[in-house]
């Protein structure tokens, strides 16, 4: 706060150029289709494939998926960081009402740090080793914003302790081999918010950290993103992440989306077999320890020859001939703003049909009893409490 | 630094230079010949017999060591046997002008390779980069020698541009006749280590592209440039530094032929000379001196190890 205080009184920036009245309305950030695909050796890998979504203004949306399933290379593709050799791309990005897909590289440079910026997995890796924490911070603010070489050691300064780092003069001074990875998680998300960026997209913040600094890095992105009225893209492969401070979550398999929805309606009514798993896949407290995990059998597929009809078909409990098929198409739910690919979706009449015909061939042939097995015991209760209890509840609330 | 690697290193620097001493001072003794014939090829057997002893030579290997250990450590370089000339008075004057050499040599090289280095690194796999690379090894594949004796041919004694020979007795010390003197020996020695620099800085460079930090600081929305040298580069110059400085040791008494080619009055010509005269005293002063050179540089490489990287800073502190 004291920090947007001094910046007007100072007067660096125009309160209308930063803030500007008329394209408040609309979607911040409005992807429609795009597709990123690497050529490698082996062929096209269809890392990101026809993904859309649009993002308001300070809202946020996770973007949850194994590993593999082209959630980071989604993030990184809409915010334009990927290099231009060898990688095909189409569909569109709008930020703010422009296309910054066509934009040319110096133009899109422009975009990053002050419209929008990123906080990447890894706080070891993603810092310069070589360069003073206060260089680091500081170097943005210089290049963007027209201001002295002291106002800028004092907004790092300020910008550190706001994002919670005790003794900030002092660690202006550091390296970052000489902090933690919470601390340097801390740094990074100083970096980001700088220049003070509209979208900032979170690249699995918490997953190289320490489970006991993970809910506080959440809770500082969370907070800073209040504070300063940003958009946020969180990106986890952890839907217990995403659950209690995301608006809209959006599930992602083999580079496409395959079901999107209003945080409480996801929870409450998923009707993907993916997110189910997904769902089942975390730990829970409640649980007798030594319970064992539940794992989503099988591997997230070969995105250079994904499979035929619905990618998640080799694995799915549900699985029908149908699904080896034909792709399913991403639909909407009876809930506002919920959409699923599925041709037997979890939590319906079809799908527990086809769970039944499925548990019964595999008691059959024994074949395939691995996957029924997961997919029955835990996901069957599962199903039955989520919709029957929550699913009112949830109209309107998002 | 602290007193404590600091000491370590000193007894480091002994143990080295005795082991470099003692075997260079084996090395020479195998050399065929014998200086007594070289002074009074002669002299009866008698005269010459009489001058063995009194040049020491009479006395054991090990003492002879000994005896030429002591004086050094007491600042005492030795004489010339042939005309009793001070080996420092004759150092001091061809110590610098191969500093000189090696100096002008490794700048010539840096100033080349580094921005070569980072552009190729910066468009790898590009046409520039394949060309870059294919001329570059090149000339690496051409022995200085053969390079230096073409420049001799051609822009010293065929189109007349540059003096070929200068044994000159002061070396010149005006700027301009000292670089018309400098610039083929320095080319000749530069273009080899063009080619080691350029390789070693592009490789480290494109493997620090692929860090995370980079990425970082793209996000952050500067340019390309700023990315390269700013953030890039330092993190990728510490084995540049090391072969740097390895080479620094190698320049000072590793001209030998290109300083002969040149004539330029060096220390490699000087033991050059020496050799040939069965100098063993002035010889011996010689090889230590550059021993001694090579560990005070590669001393120095370590230390800027840590001023280009804090981490390497850090672990000693804690070490």
């Amino acid at each position: 706060m004291s920090l947007l205080r001094r910046r007007r009184s100072t007067e660096f920036i125009p309160a209308a150029d930063r803030y500007p009245v008329e394209p408040l309305a609309g979607a911040l950030l409005e992807v429609t289709d795009i597709r990123t695909h690497f050529e490698t050796s082996r062929g096209l890998v269809r890392a990101v494939d026809g993904v859309s979504f649009s993002l308001e203004r300070g809202k946020t949306l996770g973007i949850v998926g194994e590993s593999g399933s082209g959630k980071s290379v989604l993030s990184r593709s809409v915010m334009g960081l990927l290099p231009k050799n060898g990688v095909v791309r189409s569909g569109s990005i709008r930020f703010e009402g422009r296309d910054t897909s066509q934009l040319a590289p110096d133009d899109q440079r422009k975009l990053w740090g002050t419209q929008m910026s990123m906080v990447f997995q890894d706080p070891m890796t993603s810092l310069n080793p070589v360069m003073k924490i206060g260089n680091q911070i500081t170097e943005p603010l210089l290049y963007h914003l027209d201001i002295s070489k002291s106002f800028a050691r004092e907004t790092a300064v300020s910008l550190l302790s706001s994002v919670g780092i005790p003794e900030p003069e002092r660690r202006m001074k550091q390296y970052p081999h000489e902090m933690s990875g919470g601390m340097r998680q801390r740094v990074m998300i100083a970096i980001a918010i700088a220049c003070g960026p509209k979208l900032l997209f979170a690249d699995e913040p918490t997953t190289a950290l320490d489970v006991t600094v993970q809910a506080q890095i959440l809770d500082l992105l969370q907070a800073q993103q209040r504070e300063r009225f940003m958009a946020m893209i969180l990106v986890t492969h952890d839907l217990g992440v995403v659950a209690g401070r995301t608006d809209e979550i959006a599930v992602m398999y083999a580079g496409k989306i395959v079901e999107k929805a209003p945080t409480r309606t996801l929870f409450s009514q998923m009707r993907m077999p993916y997110t189910e798993a997904l769902m089942h896949s975390i730990p829970k407290l409640s649980n007798p320890s030594h319970t064992r995990l539940n794992v989503i059998p099988g591997r997230p597929p070969d995105l250079v020859s994904p499979p035929k009809g619905c990618n998640f078909s080799p694995r799915c409990p549900y699985v029908q001939d149908k699904c080896r098929k034909e792709e399913p198409p991403l639909v909407r739910a009876e809930a506002a703003g919920h959409e699923y690919a599925c041709w037997f979706p979890a939590g319906t009449p079809q799908g527990r049909a086809a769970l039944e015909r499925n548990v019964v061939a595999g008691a059959m042939s024994g074949v395939t009893a691995e996957t029924v097995r997961v997919g029955t015991t835990p996901i069957g209760g599962g199903i039955k409490s989520g919709t029957t209890t929550t699913a009112p509840s949830t109209e309107g609330s998002t | 630094m602290s007193l404590h690697t600091f000491a370590q290193k000193v007894l480091q620097l002994v143990v080295v230079l005795l082991v470099v001493t003692f075997f260079s001072f084996c090395l020479i003794k195998l050399i065929p010949g014998d200086p007594v014939s070289k002074i009074i090829p002669f002299g009866t057997n008698l005269q010459k017999a009489q001058l063995r002893r009194d040049l020491g030579l009479d006395t054991s290997f090990i003492s002879q060591y000994l005896t030429w250990l002591r004086d050094i450590l007491t600042g005492d370089f030795g004489r010339y046997y042939n005309n009793n000339a001070s080996v420092s008075s004759q150092l001091t004057k061809s110590l610098p002008v191969s500093l000189e050499l090696m100096v002008y040599a490794q700048v010539f090289a840096m100033l080349f390779a580094i921005p070569l280095g980072i552009l190729t690194a910066y468009r790898s796999g590009s046409k520039f980069d394949g060309a870059t690379n294919t001329i570059a090894f090149g000339l690496l594949a051409l022995p200085n020698f053969v390079l230096a004796i073409i420049l001799a041919v051609y822009v010293g004694a065929k189109w007349k541009l540059l003096p070929t020979q200068s044994t000159l007795d002061p070396f010149p010390l005006s700027p301009i006749d000292n670089w018309r003197y400098m610039l083929m020996p320095t080319i000749a020695l530069a273009v080899g280590q063009i080619a080691v620099y350029l390789r070693l800085l592009r490789s480290d460079m494109i493997a620090t592209l692929q860090e995370d930090f980079i990425t970082t600081a793209k996000a952050k929305g500067i340019p390309n440039r700023k990315i390269l040298l700013k953030h890039a580069l330092r993190p990728s110059s510490l084995t540049l530094l090391t072969v740097a400085g390895l080479n620094v040791g190698a320049l000072i008494g590793g001209a030998v032929v290109i300083e002969v080619i040149f004539g330029l009055p060096g220390l490699g010509y000087r033991i050059y000379q020496a050799i040939l005269a069965r100098e063993y005293v002035a010889l011996q002063s010689y090889v230590a001196l550059i021993a001694i050179a090579y560990v005070l540089v590669n001393f120095a490489v370590d230390v800027l190890y840590s001023v280009l990287d804090p981490r390497i800073r850090h672990v000693r502190a804690a070490a």
